[in-house]
């Protein structure tokens, strides 16, 4: 049957057909693809060969394997990223010692994993029902797999789509601008605001916000995305996840996964019901950085899993931007880093847009907070409102606490407590852990 | 022969009456005591046998019967040491009555000597309302007993000087106590609010909280002094009025927490407990109904500390308490109140770790343990609490500045004025403060102006309050246009009120 399969060029249902099977392969064990491609020269060679080829190049080393790769550390993806392993796996081991499944849970969790693969490997690419999957799947073979993602060095063979305008409306990505937005999960008040600010003026500009779906950043950009594009028929975010594209993960995202669903895209190279795994990260990570034309990284410690996307990214030449943080901060070591390396400058979603080459769609962007418009209700109007304007004065660039305003501003704190209320109910101001500052781009 | 003397039993915070009676027959030698005693007053046998023959009495081998009568009431603890001695005296004819009306408690030690009980008020008032004249007690119990007006009290310091007052039919009394001379003070000592330098956002608050018997929850990384404002809240409440001394003072008694020789609690309570108290221990309880903590804290402020990390059904049964200011515990046989009219003050780390938000350390906490330390706040508890407070750390310039904050006294002045026109407006509500109106009251007695009005419902909409929330709100705006003297609730007020909202910590 092999030797069939060599004497003649492969109709296009066994091409899909192949390309869904590597996608399983490659849902199971990392490297899978980046090892056909060492072996074999390209994916599409992989595609159309015989199914015998693939078994031995898969077969004869298996230094494809996670943690093999981490030591050898020569290949050309040799940085597989050690720290984003630690951190998504910690937890989790610790959760399952509390249950008693011991130490080496992970170990077990990596067998199940390799005894599916050897399975699949085993069954070969005439098992599976390519007609059922052709709803939520494009494959490599298909005119509508996104062209960007052709340019990483081991490309998914298969992308699993979710959502409700999928998997057509994956065509979007070939036509407007794509933008990645990650970050730290556990960021800043000043990241998140960053970070939505960004995400929603990049949507109100019309270009996609790329991210992964996990807590903090990536889900503050989401959820700015959606709420711009709230509406419209057209999808304005992909998620990319480290799971099926039936899992929700993480859990307490489920409220993201909702509204992704209804107003973006979800998108995984994992087959359906595969869980989310430490490895699986860093590939979900490579697949942000081929969708988007350009990666911005907000905010992020120096050993940051956003560093691994932006390395992928310089690697297929997409544009890294970083926004600045405050000196010396965790959170601001990782784009610091990368500025110093030469990363561009992001301050608002105009630099990115402007280096795309991409207008701002006639609409402004990141406005300035509105200092002026405070008029609405009966407090900000009289001389309290000269105490508003100078609580704003006092806020730009600036986190301060009610004290501290009271200060400057010689109010007593009960006044000025009640002078930014009513700006925050204006929406001009944010309060959190004590602090004031002011909201970014507030224009009503 | 037969001899009887009045005592008395605690049951909760009152007296009951009990009637010691002896029996001495010439029978085989015998001691026993019945009407269903516990075991502390089984083991008084051995004292009052030690007692009698150290005083230099005589204990004949006879038969003695001592009976506390009535016999279905349970007798605790010490205090009838001494009339179960005197009764004994009396019916074997060592001591003679010299008159009648007196009442008698106390604990003897083996040297004949007595030692202070618990609950001496409780008893003392008892014993007054049954129409008794006087009441002989250890010398150490004779202070909070002389508050009783119109009550003989007579300190005595051995049986031998008890069966003196006996004989005599009085003796030595005690100075009466006008309690009214006692609560001048404040009784907190030297903490002044003054002594806080900066956080006067928070100490706005905790007057505001004062003001309206309004619960208060303080969020801060450790080191920012939520204790410290805490322990001087106390400071800015209106002083006690004398019957509410009185009654801390009862509460205090019956715990045995009294001092000897003290006539009086007159600050209000403060109280702190660790956060891996018992909820007996918070809310009372135990085998032998006790008052907790929150009713030790009756009148007063109690401060939780650490409030995330209290066991969850010591929480719970803060819930009755705040909501009705009592404790009712129930048994078997019988229930027991105690009052638990309280201020509660919960503080808490923003996380774990408690640097989540602060402008010099980082917070390294995983954010689902923030989840999880956060999501112990939900629940009913969390409902009665009106005001919360962010209190940053302040900044060094703040802690070196030189100027003095405001001293106690004239912020309980503004405060005490706040209660009075909160009391005229509640009156006749079963309300006492703007924190225990219904959510009927308060839509009937807040009266908000129009840009109030128009504030709260912009508010309502863009920062998504519940129907509670709002309630809260204007509870709180209330509380603050009393302060202020103000007839009606302006959009200065609700903004203030506003600020002291809940508003969500975690980080998503």
């Amino acid at each position: 049957m092999a030797g069939d399969t060599r004497a003649r060029t492969p109709t296009a249902a066994e091409r899909r057909a192949r390309c869904l099977w590597l996608a399983q392969l490659a849902s199971y064990r990392s490297g899978v693809i980046a090892r056909l491609v060492d072996v074999l020269g390209s994916i599409e060679a992989a595609v159309s060969c015989a199914e015998a080829d693939i078994r031995r190049a898969l077969t004869v080393s298996r230094r494809g394997k996670l943690g093999v790769r981490g030591e050898s550390g020569g290949d050309e993806d040799g940085h597989q990223p050690r720290l984003a392993l630690e951190e998504e796996v910690a937890p989790r081991r610790r959760h399952e010692n509390k249950r008693g499944r011991g130490r080496d849970a992970a170990p077990v969790e990596r067998m199940t994993d390799e005894a599916e693969f050897a399975a699949l490997l085993a069954a070969g690419d005439q098992a599976i029902d390519e007609d059922k999957l052709s709803a939520s799947v494009v494959t490599w073979c298909d005119e509508l797999y996104p062209p960007a993602l052709r340019g990483l060095y081991d490309p998914p063979p298969a992308l699993f789509v979710g959502g409700c305008c999928a998997p057509a409306s994956l065509a979007i990505l070939h036509e407007r601008p794509v933008v990645a937005v990650v970050g730290s999960r556990s960021p800043s008040p000043y990241g998140a605001e960053m970070t939505a600010a960004l995400a929603r003026d990049l949507a109100r500009a019309g270009a996609i916000v790329v991210s992964g779906m996990a807590l903090g950043l990536d889900a503050t950009a989401h959820a700015a995305a959606v709420a711009e594009a709230e509406g419209v028929l057209t999808p304005a975010t992909v998620g990319v996840l480290g799971c099926g594209v039936d899992v929700v993960y993480p859990r307490s995202n489920e409220w993201l996964f909702a509204a992704v669903r209804r107003c973006g895209l979800l998108v995984s190279e994992f087959w359906f019901g595969v869980p989310a795994r430490a490895w699986r990260f860093p590939a979900r990570n490579r697949v942000i950085a081929g969708l988007a034309a350009a990666v911005v990284i907000v905010e992020g410690s120096e050993r940051s899993g956003s560093l691994i996307t932006a390395d992928y990214a310089l690697e297929i030449g997409r544009d890294v931007f970083a926004v600045p943080g405050e000196a010396g901060r965790r959170l601001s070591a990782g784009p610091h880093k990368l500025l110093r390396q030469g990363a561009a400058l992001c301050e608002s979603a105009g630099d990115v847009l402007t280096a795309l080459g991409v207008g701002t769609l006639g609409r402004q962007i990141g406005a300035a907070p509105n200092a002026a418009a405070p008029t609405r209700t009966g407090l900000l109007a009289g001389a309290a409102g000269r105490v508003a304007e100078a609580i704003v004065a006092e806020l730009d660039g600036a986190e301060r606490t009610i004290d501290e305003l009271a200060a400057r501003t010689g109010s007593p704190s009960a006044e000025v407590a009640a002078v930014v209320s009513a700006l925050e109910v204006e929406g001009i101001v944010s309060v959190g852990a004590g602090r004031c500052r002011l909201r970014r781009g507030s224009s009503p | 022969m037969l001899a009887r003397v009045s005592s008395e039993a605690l049951h909760g915070l009152e007296g009951r009456a009990v009637e010691v009676e002896a029996d001495v027959v010439a029978a085989a030698p015998a001691f026993t005591i019945v009407g269903l005693p516990d075991a502390a007053v089984q083991e008084s046998r051995e004292r009052v046998r030690a007692a009698i023959v150290n005083s230099s009495y005589e204990f004949p081998s006879r038969r003695i019967t001592v009976n506390l009568a009535p016999a279905d009431l349970r007798k605790e603890g010490p205090s009838f040491d001494l009339p179960i001695a005197l009764a004994f005296l009396l019916a074997t004819g060592q001591a003679k009555r010299g008159g009648d009306g007196l009442a008698a408690i106390g604990e003897l030690g083996l040297d004949g000597g007595l030692r202070p009980v618990s609950g001496a008020l409780a008893v003392a008032e008892s014993v007054h309302r049954r129409g008794l004249r006087g009441l002989l007690l250890p010398r150490g119990n004779a202070a909070e007993a002389a508050l009783v007006s119109g009550l003989e009290v007579y300190p005595v310091d051995s049986l031998r000087a008890a069966v003196a007052v006996v004989e005599a039919g009085g003796g030595e009394r005690a100075q009466p106590v006008a309690a009214a001379d006692l609560v001048a003070g404040n009784g907190c000592g030297d903490a002044d609010m003054a002594d806080i330098l900066g956080q006067e956002q928070a100490k706005r608050a905790l007057e505001v909280a004062a003001a309206g018997a309004h619960n208060v929850l303080m969020i801060g990384p450790p080191g920012s002094g939520k204790t410290m404002l805490a322990r001087r809240l106390p400071t800015i409440l209106p002083p006690l009025a004398v019957q509410e001394a009185i009654d801390v003072t009862r509460v205090y008694s019956v715990a045995g927490l009294l001092p000897p020789g003290v006539a009086l609690v007159a600050g209000r309570p403060f109280r702190a407990p660790h956060h891996t108290i018992s909820s007996a221990g918070l809310v009372g309880g135990g085998g032998t109904p006790r008052p907790g903590e929150v009713s030790l804290a009756h009148l007063g402020v109690l401060f939780l500390d650490e409030f995330p990390e209290f066991r969850l059904a010591a929480l719970e049964g803060l819930r009755q308490p705040l909501e009705d200011g009592e404790v009712t515990i129930s048994r078997a046989l019988s229930s027991v109140t105690y009052p638990a009219r309280i201020m509660l003050v919960a503080a808490m780390n923003p996380c774990p770790c408690g640097f989540l938000g602060d402008r010099e350390q980082e917070c390294r906490c995983p954010s689902h343990r923030v989840a999880q330390y956060v999501a112990k706040l939900s629940g009913p508890l969390i409902d009665r609490i009106d005001l919360r407070i962010d209190v940053p750390r302040v900044a060094a310039r703040e802690r070196r500045a030189p100027h003095e904050g405001e001293p106690s006294a004239s912020v309980r002045e503004r405060v005490a004025g706040a209660r009075a026109r909160q009391v005229r407006r509640l009156a006749g509500s079963g309300a006492y403060a703007n924190a225990h109106m219904s959510a009927r009251q308060v839509r009937r007695q807040c009266v908000l102006d129009r840009d109030a009005v128009s504030l709260l419902d912009r508010a309502y909409e863009r920062l998504r309050l519940s129907a509670r929330g709002c309630d809260r709100v204007v509870k709180v705006a209330q509380t603050i246009a009393d302060l202020e003297g103000a007839a009606t609730i302006a959009v200065a007020h609700v903004a203030e009120s506003l600020s002291y909202r809940a508003r969500g910590i975690e980080r998503r």
